[in-house]
């Protein structure tokens, strides 16, 4: 077994994967590390992709799809209610099956895969960092490597061991609970979105359909502002509230960062992706279409690099990824700054004003960074919620 | 000998890692099976605590 790789990935989620594939096609030799014994478990996220965010970076394969999503319901905490139809609009999708599909695919391209594997320890050389120990339950070794890719999620070890991140702060990020509820009835392809400071203070609660009865169902709040309750005593009384009868098939959880820019993307050799490098959108807690194109991206950066001996050209990725992504991405980040602090009353405002926009119609795009301008042009009081809007 | 101050209760661990990212002085690992806790890197600061979705840590001395 070697232990000398042109690329090292750390992290098999969505971004590590797709990552590996980029780069094994682009012809250098690459090895993924996975914490897990298992790729694509635990969950924690509500499955939710737009059809462009993931056919523009995956191939569409029906088996790792659960159902096809619509258009979207939203709810106001005094009752309104807003449906916008998108036909087509994205996916929910099964997480358990779509990362093997991508290790799979990764494999084909001779990625070599190797799982209850974490990374301990970073080593570096001067500037460049070269080695990695890795534990198993068989004890330590080390790994060299030319590139190595942080795509180890939200609490990415690795990103933090070589400065390029830090810890996050609770009023930072969005503390997520999520069951798996059957025995309900939903409409299949409309997600619900659920504004409510009552039980999901600083976020909102969701419901996924993954079928006509079935569904994630999970909500995020900022941990300061929830006045100790954790997550599942909010999903608790939602579920109570809106799901009486549903049973509880598995419950899950995670974390949502907020976007911070591209400060977070490189240093030196080391390229962090996906949630590992926080490229998220801070307004949904969407982050599976920026976790594979920032992994697309960096993969192929990594071997356009290597292959050309110079790593100075890694730098490629961060000026691609903040080119297609960060001005939306740095919006949606203002964005939550208001949303986490409207009122009850301005949600309400919101919802019906989306329902005067879209109600009735059919969409075929939807551009989120739209609603939210409209948004602020009809209710500029908003922007008082962000203070950093008016310097810009 | 360095103590471990946090108990970690498996059941209700979903092995998130919302715990590790708010370590400030990371004194919190996951492994392939469960959340660890490094002896004597924990300075009893609770942003875990507060942070956790399942309430799946508590400090010892507040047991």
């Amino acid at each position: 077994m070697t232990n000398e790789y042109d690329l090292v990935i750390v992290g098999g989620g969505p971004a590590g994967l797709s990552a590996a594939i980029a780069s094994a096609e682009g012809g250098i030799n690459v090895l993924l590390l996975e914490r897990n014994d298992k790729i694509g478990v635990p969950l924690t996220c509500a499955e939710g992709i737009t059809h462009l965010g993931l056919t523009t970076a995956v191939p569409l394969d029906r088996s790792f799809v659960s159902t096809d999503i619509h258009g979207i319901k939203l709810y106001s905490p005094g009752g309104r209610e807003a449906m916008i139809d998108h036909p087509n609009a994205g996916y929910v999708l099964n997480r358990d099956v779509f990362e093997p599909h991508l290790a799979d695919k990764a494999r084909e391209a001779g990625v070599k895969i190797r799982t209850g594997c974490r990374a301990e320890r970073l080593h570096r050389n001067g500037d460049r960092f070269n080695s990695i120990t890795v534990e198993n339950r068989n004890g330590s070794y080390d790994l060299h490597f030319k590139v190595i890719i942080a795509a180890d999620g939200v609490e990415s070890s690795i990103a933090r061991e070589a400065g390029l991140t830090e810890s996050l702060l609770p009023s930072q990020v969005e503390s997520c609970a999520q069951y798996r509820l059957t025995d309900i009835e939903v409409n299949p392809h409309i997600p619900e979105v659920w504004f409510s400071r009552e039980f999901a203070p600083g976020g909102y609660a969701w419901v996924f359909p993954k079928s006509g009865n079935s569904a994630n169902v999970g909500l995020g709040v900022v941990p300061t502002m929830s006045d100790g309750k954790c997550p599942f005593d909010f999903l608790d009384d939602f579920v109570q509230r809106r799901f009486p009868n549903g049973r509880i098939e598995s419950k899950s959880m995670g974390l949502v960062p907020s976007f911070e820019g591209r400060k977070r993307i490189l240093k030196n050799n080391l390229m962090a992706v996906g949630d590992a490098a926080r490229l998220i959108d801070s307004l949904t807690g969407a982050g599976i279409s920026t976790a594979l194109h920032s992994g697309c991206m960096a993969g192929k950066a990594a071997a356009r690099a290597i292959k050309s001996g110079n790593l100075s050209n890694l730098s490629e990725y961060p000026q691609e990824f903040m080119k297609t992504f960060g001005r939306k991405l740095r919006f949606y980040r203002l964005g939550r700054e208001i949303f986490t602090r409207m009122s009850p009353d301005e949600f309400d405002f919101v919802v019906e004003l989306v329902d005067e926009t879209f109600g009735g119609k059919t969409l075929t795009a939807l551009n989120p960074v739209e609603i939210l301008r409209k948004i602020l042009i009809r209710k500029p009081s908003l922007v008082r919620h962000a203070p950093r809007l008016l310097w810009r | 000998m360095d103590e471990l101050r946090l108990l970690i209760e498996d059941v209700k661990c979903g092995r998130c890692g919302g715990c590790v990212a708010v370590c400030g002085p990371n004194a919190l690992y996951l492994d392939a099976e469960r959340l660890h806790e490094r002896a004597g890197a924990c300075t009893a600061c609770k942003l875990c605590l507060i942070t956790c979705p399942s309430k799946a840590l508590v400090l010892k001395d507040d047991e």
